[in-house]
């Protein structure tokens, strides 16, 4: 295993991190990413407000209102996901350091802003109906309920960089002196003894664990624009209608969220076919994935402390 | 035997570790806060008798979803809904002490302080709840040779206050000839710079953010 590709490849990692971080904190980037933001941010509120709006109206022109409400709701829930949120950073983590594919991506999208949507239907119901509780104490639970999504989020990192270490280190293989001529590393015959894992270990198939880790701790924080329009619905005993534009709005949010799990994958697979160019034994491809998985887990749980530690001891807000 | 290949890979963790986490910390927090909430603004400069700015008033008109949760607290008063109002919105301004009632005041460029509100009033005006304050200045500000100018933003950016689109500041009292005041959109690029920049607010990061997609009212003296 030669030793000086191992460390230009780390080298160029930590390169392509530190330039990374450079352009992050840049002006340029500051700029870009203020007004994307900004332009996000408007549409949203043009949609929120108009839903205010829709669902007044409901009441006297059920039919119109309803479709206008319905489909104002997905579109709501499309810009809404463009903005920062709904477990990006995690799923697009995740799948650019695991192995992945289109499916995996899509599928994991879809039920984490499913599960949101759900999240803010059964929060709010039983905060209404079964607890009594105002629309501003509901907001108070849903406040709660978000630094559990983000001990959750903690934790699905921790797992991760965990259970790879526990493989990393009961896999540890014994050190040979003979040379390698090329041949191919997962050949046990030749040698007498594996030089690491097989193509098969690499396939690294997503556990059922570790699909409702990432689909909960996202889940779990619902999204607070649809927490909003369904507090307004209730008070006005509009609930179905509520339920169906949150239900909308989870389209919407699964729709943007699968686009960028897309983009990822693919990004992935550009990535991975221009690494493949370069002549590697197994056991490097081995050593990099081991590194990207153990790198995705630092991140998801990196991100999900910041999100913690600003929650647990953000100042009390006037209106929050 | 040392097992070389754990020790490479350890040492590959580390490194990428320590390089990732530090490029992460700092501008997580920013992103994730937007607004859910919105404010309509009107405000007026108030001139006092020798002609110089010694208040701002201001209008605020909350978001539909929020005046309806704040109507719901409100209508449980014992005496009514308006002593619901009047009670609940004072609450909110007491909470709003600690962050000046959202009202960054400067004077050339250096932030003055406020010397409390007055005269508050709360209305439900459509389905809104409306409510107005004059903010008094510390110190009584000379409009025709000092550069007075105010922004009122939320500074973690839950909330979104602008004027609405129409909207012109006018002034009310013994205003001097020449004097109009404008209101100046936020331009991101220039207040991050500006802002960076700045040796007069805080370092506080939670502060900037808000800063940075506020408007300011300037006024101008001929």
């Amino acid at each position: 295993m030669p030793m000086r590709g191992r460390g230009t490849l780390i080298l160029f990692l930590g390169a392509v991190l530190v330039i990374g971080g450079a352009i992050w904190q840049s002006d340029f980037a500051n700029f870009s990413v203020s007004h994307y933001l900004n332009f996000i941010q408007s549409i949203q509120k043009g949609l929120h407000l108009q839903l205010a709006d829709l669902l007044r109206r409901v009441e006297t022109d059920s039919y119109g209102a309803s479709v206008a409400l319905i489909s104002f709701s997905f579109l709501y829930g499309v810009f809404h996901a463009a903005g920062p949120g709904h477990g990006k950073i995690i799923i697009s983590t995740y799948l650019l350091t695991h192995k992945s594919h289109l499916a995996r991506g899509i599928l994991l999208s879809f039920s984490s802003s499913l599960i949101q949507g759900l999240t803010a239907i059964v929060v709010v119901t039983a905060s209404v109906w079964f607890f009594d509780l105002s629309m501003r104490q509901t907001h108070g639970v849903i406040n709660d309920v978000e630094i559990i999504s983000f001990a959750l989020i903690m934790l699905v990192g921790f797992l991760i960089v965990a259970f790879r270490l526990f493989r990393l280190f009961t896999a540890a293989r014994p050190p040979h002196g003979h040379a390698h001529d090329g041949h191919d590393d997962s050949h046990s015959a030749e040698c007498g003894h594996a030089h690491g894992p097989s193509v098969s270990e690499l396939q690294d198939p997503l556990t059922l664990g570790s699909f409702i880790g990432i689909i909960a701790s996202i889940g779990i924080r619902p999204c607070s624009g649809a927490i909003i329009v369904l507090l307004l619905a209730y008070s006005l005993s509009l609930q179905m209608v509520g339920i169906f534009s949150v239900l909308a709005m989870s389209f919407g949010t699964a729709l943007t969220t699968s686009v960028l799990a897309t983009v990822t994958v693919y990004f992935k697979a550009i990535a991975e076919r221009l690494l493949a160019t370069r002549p590697h034994h197994t056991g490097s491809l081995a050593a990099i994935t081991d590194i990207a998985a153990i790198l995705g887990g630092c991140i998801i749980f990196a991100f999900g402390a910041s999100l913690f530690y600003a929650a647990l001891f953000a100042p009390v807000h006037p209106f929050r | 035997m040392v097992n070389f290949r754990l020790i490479s890979k350890i040492r590959g963790i580390i490194i990428s570790m320590s390089f990732l986490v530090s490029c992460l910390m700092a501008p997580v927090s920013p992103v994730t806060a937007h607004p859910h909430m919105w404010v309509d603004l009107n405000s007026q400069v108030v001139i006092g008798n020798d002609g110089k700015a010694i208040a701002v008033y201001q209008e605020w008109l909350f978001d539909d979803f929020f005046s309806t949760a704040l109507i719901e607290d409100a209508a449980k008063h014992s005496n009514g809904i308006q002593a619901g109002l009047t009670a609940e919105v004072n609450i909110i301004l007491e909470g709003l002490q600690a962050y000046n009632f959202f009202t960054l005041l400067t004077v050339n460029d250096e932030i003055v302080p406020a010397d409390g509100i007055s005269g508050v009033d709360v209305e439900i005006r459509g389905q809104r709840v409306w409510m107005s304050f004059t903010m008094q200045l510390a110190k009584p500000v000379d409009i025709k040779t000092q550069q007075f100018s105010y922004a009122v933003f939320d500074p973690t950016y839950y909330i979104e206050m602008f004027h609405l689109d129409d909207a012109v500041v006018s002034f009310s009292g013994n205003v001097p000839d020449g004097c109009s005041a404008i209101i100046r959109q936020p331009n991101p690029s220039s207040e991050a710079i500006a802002l960076s920049q700045s040796t007069t607010l805080d370092d506080d990061p939670n502060q900037m953010i808000g800063r940075l997609f506020a408007e300011t009212v300037l006024v101008k003296c001929q």
